[in-house]
């Protein structure tokens, strides 16, 4: 059916149906799902949240708990007799295949090790059980094992406990468990999201090694295309329960058939785009599997669609060309020519944007530390020091963005300037004012003139607030409106100027989606018509297909309404997408700040390099021929700052003054700052 | 159009207390429960109308009777119907167990959000005050407030309700702490709400529900704790009907007409049980994490 047939699939998936039941009704979650996998081959699953990916894993491994279940389909596995299906879940064949044959890693490794046990034993106790060990070849077998995995000290760290390592390192520990049964195949179910760009790509390069050097072969899930394009070999395509397209790397992302994959791409930013392209959104959101139609569910969505679409019913993955497997209804012809028409189609291209020579902010020298406070009489004990010696400008109707690794600063710096931090020292001068020494009562007319939108749309919107309360609450306490009539029309205004209906106003916000919660969100920031905005990771929470809907808002209500911006982000490539200058820290401190191109294309302080270096562009051919900057270790905690330049530790030029002296911000060229003794 | 959504809301909402009311029901247990609280609280409502005496009536012609077709339970020492006392007693145990929980609440909950909200020395203190309440036994607590306030329906409601107060102000603490750090504080905080906004608008509506959850839970416990008064002699004085006075009178003559201090006794036990199994089926109706196994 999908190709399918060969013999020599290690794993094959048949028509996978798992269903969940949801208030007496049958929702179908994986609608049909066929997938199979080589040895030793590295294979890509991507899609949105809720479309079915991780499910499908589970579902094979009968790992659905009520109130779901697995309705139908067949897994085959070489070495396994039958189908897993005709297995009990909790039978001893399904718990050999699970963890024996099929290992997965899963995205939170801070829950996923027993904190009251060494790492060491529970690495020790799947050897054992799986392989047979006694217990001396089995710690052997471990500590190979976590070298593997490159822990460093491996004999020595294998009776350290979980809590003692940092996130990546974790992570390491829970591939290194995953894989010392030595399994056929290792499934990383978002094993990287969790953790930063540099840690995950030193965890994904090291995925494949050990793959590649054992032969085992890899699933990766994710939702990021980059991440797919750089390491996996094929890549399915996952859309509301089906897959829709299935092909190798280069030619999912050169000549992708399906139009749900050619919408993805034009929709999402890329490391390697040129300044002024234009990001198409998808238009609406995904369906609910509740309420799925039994025509294509992509028809909605699909700036393809044609009438027979619907008449046609579900389409089925067929062979577009050889091992290119596609779900749609039209031809190949219909489909080039709906695609000129599209090409031809005006684009909305994004208002230009005005940046004056005035200053919307003006930060000098500010420092934060926080005091940290030890043993029963609460003795201060030392500083945590969270940021230091930033200096920066922000002119008015520029976008500022400011990326880091997690513990760099960029949250302090972010409330610091919002003044719910105090700063130290250092100045914070917002519209020509100094309000760094504000006390609460002297900064309330400030309050409406700089305003936040926030990186969870799920828990920055009071859950028992309507929409349409969360909105005004800032024109009520600011008396901006009269009376309640011209509330009323204000409210309408803002739920319009941010694309929602104002009909919607009177519903709580569990009710909206997260796109449109973004877009509440949004709009409470504009509703006092500030002069500043600082975006604290504001799309990082959405769906990839959602996240140019909201980047499009956001330029366009700077182009009309002449905000700034201090965008803080962790994903590179929209932050270069969004930004007039980017700022870029490492652990307190600022070690550049750069017009956008400048920094791309002339990038100076060697942590940006790694930064952009480990970033994973999604496009297959730009990710062969880039080169690579690899850095060692991980980010350090902010409480064991090295001496001297942050960063010294893991640079790879770092010399004998870097440990010493710190490096001051310097000016090169014409506005590009950088923070390194190489430029000296 | 603004009809509409409205008449729209009010249909999710109705939709919203019909899905809770199922789920309640779902389990028999509960429906005992509140079958039984609908039963007292009718008893009371209806006590002139149901009994067939004045509880307070005494008739010395007619002292100590066994249950008879004239008196259903009989009577006691000073000749009073002990069906019609029952009935007025329910009265008392009703009104106490609701406004002692409603008083501690109402404290509680104000000193609880101001100890969670402004934290430091503010915190420090209120929790070190609730710390003392708990280090003494409530009843021994309401045993030294009643001896020197006295007794009586108003003083016991008030006296029960701050020794029960400890609780309030732990869990609202607990839960103003957890909701104060969502972004969504944040943001209003920003916007230049004030202190005062924020605990009500914001926080309180997002704190409030395990709070009554835990009002349903202590109704019991509260009624139980005034029969356990009024039994010493502290509670309720004579000549009111109250349960823990009844059993208290009735113990000298239980050889002679045990029904005087069991009917009571036995009205107490079940109340407290219906209330419990009642608030208990809120708890589970409301507890998300639940809802899949009811």
């Amino acid at each position: 059916m999908t190709g399918g047939e060969r013999m020599d699939n290690l794993l094959e998936l048949k028509n996978i149906q798992t269903c969940f039941r949801m208030d007496g009704k049958d929702v179908r979650a994986v609608d049909g799902v066929s997938i199979y996998l080589k040895r030793g081959e590295i294979v890509g699953i991507v899609g949105e949240s809720g479309s079915g990916k991780s499910v499908t894993m589970l579902s094979m491994l009968q790992l659905i708990s009520t109130p779901g279940r697995v309705a139908g389909g067949e897994v085959h596995m070489e070495g396994v007799k039958g189908d897993f299906f005709k297995y009990k879940a909790n039978s001893d064949q399904m718990r050999e295949i699970r963890g024996g044959k099929i290992s997965m890693i899963f995205q939170e490794p801070m829950t996923s090790l027993n904190p009251v046990l060494t790492i060491g034993y529970q690495i020790r106790e799947s050897i054992m059980l799986h392989l047979k060990l006694n217990k001396e070849e089995a710690r052997k077998k471990a500590v190979e094992i976590l070298k593997m995995v490159n822990i460093p000290d491996a004999e020595e760290r294998f009776d350290y406990y979980p809590q003692q390592f940092s996130g990546g390192m974790r992570q390491r520990i829970m591939i290194a468990m995953a894989m010392s049964s030595e399994p056929d195949v290792l499934i990383a179910d978002e094993a990287t999201t969790a953790l930063d760009v540099t840690t995950q790509e030193q965890l994904l390069e090291m995925i494949r090694d050990v793959a590649k050097k054992t032969n085992t072969a890899v699933v990766i899930v994710t939702h990021n295309l980059g991440i797919v394009a750089r390491y996996a070999e094929r890549i399915y395509v996952m859309y509301s329960g089906s897959v829709v397209e299935m092909t190798d790397t280069l030619r999912t992302f050169k000549n992708p058939k399906h139009p749900y994959t050619r919408s993805l791409l034009r929709a999402i930013p890329r490391l390697n785009d040129p300044k002024d392209r234009v990001l198409i959104p998808i238009d609406g959101l995904p369906p609910n599997p509740a309420t799925r139609p039994e025509y294509c569910p992509f028809y909605d969505r699909c700036e393809y669609r044609m009438d027979k679409c619907i008449a046609k019913g579900k389409p089925k993955l067929v062979e577009v060309e050889p091992d290119h497997f596609s779900s749609c209804c039209l031809t190949k012809e219909e489909l080039e020519q709906k695609e000129i028409e599209i090409q031809n189609k005006e684009i909305h291209t994004a208002p230009i944007k005005t940046i004056k020579n005035e200053l919307c902010l003006d930060i000098k020298d500010i420092k934060k530390y926080f005091a940290v406070y030890e043993g029963i009489l609460h003795k201060k004990v030392g500083d945590i020091k969270a940021i230091e010696d930033i200096t920066f400008q922000l002119r008015k109707g520029e976008t500022l963005g400011i990326v880091g690794e997690s513990g760099c600063g960029k949250t302090t710096l972010a409330r610091s300037i919002m003044r719910v931090y105090k700063p130290d020292s250092g100045q914070v001068i917002f519209n020509g004012e100094n309000i760094a020494e504000y006390k609460d009562k002297e900064l309330k007319p400030f309050r409406p003139q700089m305003s936040m939108i926030f990186q969870d749309p799920f828990s920055s919107l009071d859950p028992r607030q309507t929409a349409g309360s969360v909105v005004g609450e800032s024109l009520l306490v600011h008396k901006l409106v009269k009376n309640r009539v011209e509330y009323d029309a204000k409210v309408d205004e803002l739920f319009r100027i941010v694309g929602l209906d104002p009909a919607l106003k009177n519903r709580v916000a569990h009710e909206f989606s997260g796109g449109q919660r973004q877009r509440i969100g949004i709009a409470r920031a504009i509703s006092s018509n500030p002069s500043l905005i600082i975006c604290d990771e504001p799309i990082s929470a959405l769906d990839v297909s959602i996240q140019a809907q909201i980047i499009n808002l956001l330029e366009e209500l700077q182009a009309k309404l002449g905000i700034s911006y201090l965008f803080i982000a962790h994903d590179l490539a929209v932050v270069k997408h969004i930004s007039d200058r980017i700022l870029v820290m490492y652990l307190g401190r600022i070690v550049e700040i750069a017009d956008c191109l400048d920094l791309y294309e002339n990038t100076l302080h060697p942590y940006t390099k790694a930064l952009l270096s480990a970033v994973p562009v999604a496009d297959p051919e730009v990710e062969a021929s880039r080169g690579r900057v690899q850095i060692k270790g991980e980010v350090p905690s902010i409480r064991k700052r090295p001496a001297g330049c942050p960063f010294h530790n893991r640079c790879p030029h770092a010399i004998e003054r870097c440990k010493k002296e710190v490096p001051k911000l310097r000016t090169i060229g014409e506005s590009h700052q950088v923070a390194c003794f190489l430029y000296d | 159009m603004e009809g509409k959504e409205n008449k729209m809301k009010s249909n999710k909402r109705i939709e919203k207390i019909s899905k809770f009311i199922r789920l309640l029901f779902k389990r028999k247990i509960v429906v005992i429960g509140v079958i039984g609280v609908v039963f007292f609280t009718l008893l009371a409502i209806l006590a002139p109308i149901l009994s067939p005496y004045d509880p307070n009536k005494v008739d010395f012609a007619a002292y100590l009777t066994k249950p008879s077709m004239e008196h259903l339970l009989g009577t006691d020492m000073h000749g009073r119907d002990v069906f019609s006392r029952i009935i007025y007693g329910t009265r008392v145990s009703l009104i106490i167990g609701l406004l002692a929980v409603v008083i501690a609440c109402a404290i509680g909950s104000v000193l609880g959000m101001v100890a969670g909200y402004f934290g430091g020395i503010i915190d420090d203190i209120i929790t070190r005050f609730t710390e003392a309440i708990r280090a003494i036994p409530q009843i021994i607590l309401a045993m030294a407030l009643t001896a020197v306030f006295g007794g009586g329906i108003r003083n016991i409601a008030i006296i029960l309700g701050i020794s029960n107060v400890a609780a309030y102000i732990r869990m609202m603490r607990g839960q103003v702490y957890s909701v104060k750090e969502a972004d969504y504080i944040m943001a209003s905080k920003l916007q230049g709400v004030s202190n005062l906004g924020i605990m009500f608008k914001h926080i309180l509506p997002n704190a409030i529900s395990p709070i009554i959850v835990l009002m349903t839970q202590q109704v019991g416990g509260t009624i139980l704790a005034e029969s356990g008064l009024s039994f010493l002699g502290l509670g309720i004085s004579a000549p009111t009907a109250s349960w823990g006075t009844m059993v208290s009178e009735g113990r000298n003559f239980l050889l002679d007409n045990p029904v005087i201090s069991l009917a009571p006794g036995i009205c107490v036990a079940l109340l407290v049980i219906c209330l419990n199994m009642f608030g208990d089926g809120i708890r589970d109706a409301l507890d998300p994490r639940l809802r899949g196994e009811l």
